[in-house]
């Protein structure tokens, strides 16, 4: 099978990819994967949504582990995971009834006409409702397991079925390119912010390195009239400091790049916070990069607002039972020059890369279906994800 | 970017062919030794995907066949791979020249390419590099390479202290000179070259990581020069050297990114800190790049893979690499090091700085400390490995032995690894006794094992044994300093730098300029005879001649000798015990010594001689008790010109400690043998 070649050697190769970290930054990460999955999914045939699911989520186990530290990879497998789920929960009470759902034209419809063919199939995976299965599709779904990747020959699979798979097929990648749709549309997150900030706002943030934050306050300049302080985020994002504030000096906006020891002193002339998170988790905490953490403790120490941005592919289902295995530690040089011998000898640097925000830090994530209390974050999971996808993989970070 | 569009090419070669990882290198070949649990080769594969290579060539010679199969079985022939790998089978060629012959004559180079070594740790932006190249090249038409060096400091532990004096001209980077090994003392420049550039620095401080962008001229030119071996040594300074070939080398120095290269023992250490501090990010191992691997990290640089079993009890230090289905046991403390997959460390060991590669075996309470176990390594009960030392393939260390610093241990039984899962289960039922001689016994016992001190076989090895041992850097260190009008004037260069420690007890005294002078040659002279082993009726004789010829007193000819045989035996004892050492110099030299010392005035002054030079060395005292020692047993001093040096003031403040003992038994052993 020349297809299957191919998308393996995509797979590997994404997987490579993100282990030199060629690609990288969370929004990267979620579209490169969306897309491989949509590659994944039309590369195949797929009988039942059981099989999909199963296949769904070896391929996530395996590009977790490959950078367990860029939460949105998984994050996206998740979402496709949880619309598989709901297509079929949503119309599986119906399923007895082949005829209306043949001329229905909706996408779910055609996953339903699916379930219908092959004989009121359990479509549902790992102990999702329904009991009904009956023996013939207990096989059907070992023979799937048995060979993953392949697709059953089709001598047993009438034409039918075979145009159901297809429709099956397109049904999934329409979902996944919704979900492409949504990760590049700011739009909507960058709407919720621009509400919560008023004229004459002093803006501290402390994420020159977040493009999303670049973007969110060049939006925002057009209808507010605010000042911007960016740290300098020492050591990893200095160049990007200085870059954000060139940007934001072009468009017109007030900005200023403060030294990140002098964010205390600043703090009580602060009306904001504005930070952008990598990754928000299960408890309303944040992954930013290093140097938010310290920023919010000084706002909670003014009680000033911490507003948190972030996509709603950063939603992450993990909970931070183990905040540093979610923390990756990055170039040492940048804290101390290689060619200085005598200090590389006698020192160990460690440069962590992020930073955990606990949710008693944070007062609003705004996310592109508006703003919520980190409180509020378990519910907009619950929404987002299924909870047997919580965790794709047995090493997975955070899953301890 | 030009190269997009470009097919660039890379040649890597695989062997240096040079000894410098023996004993190991007997069993595999150099880029497949693990460093940080991960053959050299991938680093540099890794490097050359970041490089956007798209063909990739192998030269290997040593254990070519290992190498091909381990390029077979790996990931690089995978479709995914954005280059071609080939591994090509050199057994017959003895340096690198040759194989570059061999590329030349194969014609398979078809523009400029990436001439790179096999043990390359690397993440510097090449793009940047090849930009810097490709300008050069419009800019000079005879460019025809351009040589990557990482900024870094004399000193710098991923430094190998062999790398060579770059001389560049400031403003274009081009290489003027390049001087080998620091270790020469003087260098040897052209001042009417240096005249005609401004501005020219004389960098002391950089990585040579090999690798090089070279023009299509470089094979050919290979091919020309039938003789040129090495590609430093003689290829570019062949170049450089030459007025009628008109090319020119630059040197591209970078300073931000990683570059270093493992060429040596200590810069296999020096990379593999390097790594697991993190200083070659993104080329870290729990980025698991290598397929099969699944390293976690945990705060303070610990690295563990999956299956990997802790006792409660033991401590796992900042540092620290442990790769799967490792155990480590009850109160073990392990401190910055790398252990290989499947090891097992007993109760109360301690592993500190070490590197064990995979199913090292350290039995209850062995000690060892910045050490290199190999494959199948055992290492029994309440043994202590000392630092430096390196322990081949399948050797098995007795209970309670001590294995000193820098020795090299490999089986006697070279011929096969097959045959070592077998012998060492036998060497195992007889654990405890004595390995003694038998014909496949891998133990480490002085007999049955066969430790090289390596100064036998390869005088420059020594070096990084030597190392360890700061004052070695000196001449390092001083030569940055020296202004190039001084460095233009001196054309005298000596033979070894090894003598700097004792240049300054000649230059104390500075009466005296020809008796000086006749010192400083009798030195080089007597350290060239101790080099190059010739007989000691050849160095008598060039003394000799010597003497006569700048007419020196006999004083002047102890002087020399004793100042050359002290510092000789200064350098080996940072391998040995000192009293081995200096016995046996001492004993060697006994013959010129005698042929020097006349009478009893004579027998004095040597004796203080020797007194002077041990004044204010490591262990001076222990040296000068051995010395005497050894010299009244080969009868070159006699008792009473002991009793008659012994009764002057003391020169040094410490020295005379052991001696005293010993002289007082003397005079006891006599007065006992006068009374009977």
């Amino acid at each position: 099978m020349s297809s299957k070649g191919d998308i393996n050697t995509q797979i590997s190769l994404f997987l490579t990819q993100l282990k030199r970290r060629q690609i990288s930054g969370a929004k990267e990460v979620a579209l490169a994967t969306a897309n491989l999955l949509i590659r994944f999914i039309s590369s195949r045939r797929w009988v039942s949504t059981t099989a999909m699911i199963e296949q769904i989520r070896i391929l996530g186990a395996k590009l977790v582990d490959a950078q367990p530290y860029e939460l949105t990879c998984g994050n996206v497998i998740k979402r496709v995971l949880k619309n598989i789920r709901t297509i079929n929960e949503a119309f599986a009470p119906k399923g007895n009834k082949d005829t209306d759902l043949e001329e229905d034209l909706n996408p779910s419809s055609s996953m339903l006409g699916l379930l219908s063919v092959s004989d009121s199939m359990n479509t549902s995976g790992d102990g999702d409702s329904s009991n009904n299965s009956s023996m013939a599709n207990l096989t059907k779904h070992k023979s799937n397991e048995a060979e993953p990747g392949l697709t059953p020959s089709g001598y047993y699979v009438s034409e039918e079925v075979r145009a159901k798979a297809r429709d099956l097929r397109n049904a999934v990648i329409d979902e996944i390119q919704s979900l492409i749709d949504e990760i590049q549309n700011d739009d909507p997150l960058f709407k919720a912010g621009i509400d919560m900030i008023t004229d004459s706002d002093l803006l501290l943030t402390p994420c020159p390195s977040s493009k999303t934050m670049v973007d969110f306050l060049l939006k925002a300049a057009a209808k507010r009239n605010f000042t911007v302080i960016v740290t300098e985020s020492y050591p990893n994002n200095v160049e990007k400091a200085k870059k954000m504030v060139q940007q934001l000096k072009n468009a017109g906006v007030k900005s200023t790049l403060i030294p990140d020891a002098a964010v205390f002193a600043v703090m009580a002339k602060v009306s904001k916070v504005v930070i952008s998170a990598r990754a928000v988790l299960a408890n309303g905490g944040c992954i930013a990069s290093s140097g938010v953490a310290m920023a919010c403790h000084a706002a909670k120490q003014f009680t000033k607002p911490v507003l948190s941005i972030a996509g709603s592919y950063k939603l992450s289902p993990i909970y931070p039972f183990d905040v540093e295995s979610l923390i990756e530690v990055g170039n040492s040089s940048k804290v101390i020059d290689f060619s200085d011998a005598e200090l590389m000898d006698k020192l160990e640097v460690i440069n962590p890369l992020y930073d955990y925000i606990s949710p008693e830090l944070i007062d609003i994530v705004i996310s592109s279906d508006g703003g919520a209390s980190p409180n509020f974050v378990y519910r907009l999971i619950l929404d987002n994800y299924s909870e047997h996808d919580q965790h794709l993989s047995s090493v997975e970070i955070g899953a301890a | 970017m030009a190269r997009s569009d470009k097919n660039l090419q890379a040649v890597v070669l695989c062997d240096t062919y040079l000894p410098r990882f023996m004993p190991l290198t007997a069993h595999k070949p150099r880029c497949l030794l693990p460093l940080a649990n991960t053959p050299l080769i991938e680093y540099t594969l890794e490097f050359l995907v970041n490089c956007g290579v798209s063909e990739v060539y192998l030269m290997c010679c040593a254990h070519a066949s290992q190498v091909s199969e381990y390029i077979k079985s790996s990931r690089w022939v995978s479709p995914f791979v954005p280059f071609k790998v080939q591994t090509i089978e050199l057994p017959n060629t003895m340096s690198v020249g040759d194989a570059m012959r061999d590329i030349d004559s194969r014609g398979i180079i078809t523009s400029d390419f990436l001439l790179i070594s096999g043990d390359v740790v690397c993440n510097i932006d090449f793009d940047r590099v090849w930009a810097a190249h490709v300008q050069r090249k419009n800019e000079d038409k005879n460019c025809i390479m351009s040589m990557v060096l990482r900024k870094a400091s004399a000193l710098h532990r991923t430094r190998s202290n062999r790398t060579g004096l770059f001389v560049v001209d400031d403003i274009t980077k081009r290489l003027v000179v390049y001087q080998r090994s620091i270790l020469q003392k003087d260098i040897d420049v052209d001042s009417s070259e240096l005249l005609k550039l401004t501005n020219v620095a004389f960098r002391n401080d950089l990585i040579d990581c090999r690798i090089d962008i070279c023009s299509m001229d470089v094979p050919a030119l290979f091919t020309e020069n039938f003789d040129y071996e090495h590609l430093r040594d003689d290829f570019v300074r062949g170049v450089l050297t030459s007025d009628l070939l008109g090319k020119t080398i630059y040197a591209h120095i970078v300073d931000d990114g990683y570059a270093a290269r493992v060429e040596s023992f200590k810069t296999y250490k020096g990379v593999t800190k390097d790594i697991v501090s993190r200083y070659s990010y993104p080329l870290v191992v729990d980025s698991n790049v290598v397929q099969g691997k699944s390293y976690m990290y945990q705060r303070g640089h610990i690295y563990k893979e999956r299956d990997v079993v802790l006792s409660q009890s033991c401590t796992i230090g900042m540092s620290t690499i442990i790769g799967s289905k490792s155990s480590v046991g009850d109160s073990t403390l392990v401190q910055g090091s790398v252990i290989g997959r499947c090891c097992a460390i007993g109760n109360n060991a301690v592993v500190e700085n070490a590197c064990l590669w995979d199913n090292v075996r350290i039995e209850d309470g062995a000690q060892v400390r910045g050490a290199i176990l190999a494959d199948n390594v055992r290492i029994c009960k309440d043994a202590v490995i000392e630092p430096g030392a390196v322990i081949g393939f399948g050797v098995t260390v007795e209970a309670g032995t001590t294995v000193p610093q820098g020795a090299r241990i490999h089986a006697k039984n070279r011929r096969s690894s097959s045959a070592s899962a077998k012998s060492k289960s036998k060497s195992e039922s007889e654990s405890g006794s004595e390995n003694g001689d038998e014909s496949d016994g891998y133990g480490y016992s002085d007999s049955s094992a066969v430790i090289s001190n390596s100064d036998d076989d390869e005088p420059s090895d020594t070096e990084d044994l030597a190392a360890l041992v700061d004052e070695m850097y000196l001449s390092d260190e001083s030569i940055v300093s020296l202004d190039h009008r001084k460095l233009a004037a001196t054309r005298k260069p000596r033979r070894k730098s090894r003598t700097m420690s004792t240049t300054s007890n000649f230059s104390a005294e500075d009466a005296e300029d020809d008796d000086e002078e006749f010192v400083k040659e009798a030195i080089t002279s007597i350290n060239r005879s101790i080099v190059d082993k010739h007989t000691q009726d050849v160095a008598i004789l060039e003394l000799n001649t010597l003497r006569m010829t700048m007419n020196a007193p006999h004083e002047k000819v102890q002087e020399a000798v004793v100042i050359a045989l002290v510092s000789h035996i200064g350098h080996l004892i940072t391998q040995s015990d000192v009293k081995s050492v200096t016995t046996n110099v001492f004993t060697t030299w006994s013959p010129l010594l005698r042929r020097i010392t006349f009478d009893m005035v004579g027998q004095t002054n040597l004796a203080a001689q020797i007194e002077n030079n041990c004044a204010g060395m490591l262990q001076g005292e222990r040296i000068l008790a051995f010395a005497l020692m050894t010299l009244y047993d080969t009868d070159v001093i006699s008792e009473n010109a002991v009793y008659a040096w012994h009764k002057q003031p003391e020169a040094g403040s410490q020295v005379r400690q052991l001696v005293d003992q010993w002289v007082e038994w003397l005079e006891n052993a006599e007065e006992e043998s006068d009374d009977e």
